[in-house]
């Protein structure tokens, strides 16, 4: 039997014993954990990221966007039908003597529409009021900044300085004017995002 | 014997001397009441170091509202139940080791007991069921009052006396059977 003193060693000593695997324990949790801990901070600061945007391209805001948010300006360039809409009518796919399809209930949506001066006359945006019409491209007259007009880069920038905001090339659209074809009184504006305006003389 | 509860605070804050002494002081008892759980007095032994570790590893918490030797003899008593259950089958043991243990057992018994009729009664009351020997050990060796008693052994207050009362009478019954007269019972 053991006397009190050898109990009191014995005691003592497991409690180093036990002390020692605590440490031991901890030491290869933390070595374990920190590693995951660092992963799982990555990946969540990844999904993060990710989720916030950082890292798709951001495609600078169109002009009309950034005017229409502060006054109640409107872009004179934008056009009154979108891409897709034309893509997505029932009518042939885009080409030089295709059939483009405008929808006026779309256009009713811009307060100024474009204008471009050809041959002596201001030919402006159609009545958004109209109802839809078809018409067929014609021969190509020129591009945006041929003429003068809201599809011109330089009248448009002068028309926005003198609204107050700034004019970045990045905000213009490229632009190619048509005739239309028996129909000397209306131009038809493909832009370069795929829109279409129709022009109508005054 | 000094007040455990003042030697634990001792080495609470860090002194070790306090925890030799509730070793010195309680290891005896300890180890003679965890023996009427196990039958085996170096299983005891066993046990009642494991009760020391447990408390200077785990340093419970010791509120007071019991004494100090009851609160560690309800440690040791868990000890000893969770040591049963687990060891509940019957394993055997070789003759001369049982001979060691009944020798190291009487060593203790002398030591600890010292009184002969103490001893006489402490070695009747093995032939007991294990639930009276406890009760008797605690109340008439280790001077615990009912109420502590019933604390350590996990029963109610009534729960103690009954049992205190039936072992009573098989301890006297037992020591009548070996011509033995105890006046404490």
């Amino acid at each position: 039997m053991k006397n009190y003193k050898e109990v009191v060693d014995s005691v003592f000593e497991r409690r180093e014993q036990y002390e020692a695997l605590k440490r031991r324990k901890r030491q290869i949790m933390f070595r374990t954990l920190t590693p995951i801990c660092c992963v799982c901070l990555i990946a969540f600061t990844g999904v993060g990221l990710l989720k916030s945007g950082i890292f798709t391209h951001e495609i600078p805001a169109s002009p009309s966007e950034s005017i229409s948010s502060g006054t109640d300006s409107k872009n004179p360039q934008s056009d009154n039908t979108s891409s897709d809409n034309g893509k997505n009518s029932s009518q042939p796919e885009s080409g030089n003597n295709e059939y483009d399809n405008v929808s006026g209930s779309q256009a009713s949506s811009f307060d100024i529409g474009g204008v471009v001066y050809y041959n002596g006359r201001y030919y402006a945006q159609k009545d958004p009021a109209r109802k839809e019409c078809v018409v067929v491209r014609d021969k190509k007259i020129g591009t945006g900044n041929d003429f003068d007009g809201t599809y011109n880069y330089e009248c448009l920038k002068n028309l926005y300085e003198e609204h107050g905001f700034e004019y970045s090339s990045e905000y213009y659209i490229e632009s190619e004017i048509y005739t239309v074809k028996d129909n000397p009184d209306l131009l038809c504006v493909v832009l370069s995002n795929g829109g279409f305006v129709i022009l109508e003389a005054e | 014997m000094n007040n455990g509860a003042v030697s634990y605070r001792r080495f609470l804050e860090g002194d070790d001397d306090g925890f030799v002494e509730i070793i010195k002081d309680y290891k005896d008892g300890l180890m003679l009441y965890l023996n009427n759980y196990v039958q085996n007095i170096h299983i005891a032994e066993d046990l009642m170091e494991d009760t020391f570790v447990r408390i200077v590893v785990k340093k419970p918490h010791f509120s007071g509202k019991s004494s100090f030797k009851t609160w560690l003899y309800a440690i040791g008593r868990n000890i000893a139940v969770d040591y049963v259950r687990k060891n509940a089958k019957i394993s055997e043991i070789p003759a001369e080791e049982a001979s060691n243990i009944l020798r190291d057992e009487t060593d203790v018994e002398n030591e600890y007991l010292r009184d002969e009729h103490k001893i006489t009664v402490h070695k009747t009351l093995k032939k007991l069921n294990s639930d009276y020997s406890n009760v008797l050990y605690l109340i008439y060796f280790e001077n615990f009052s009912i109420a502590e008693t019933a604390e350590i052994i996990k029963k109610s207050y009534k729960q103690t006396e009954n049992l205190l009362y039936r072992a009573k009478q098989s301890l006297k019954s037992q020591l009548e059977k070996e011509d033995f007269v105890y006046e404490e019972l």
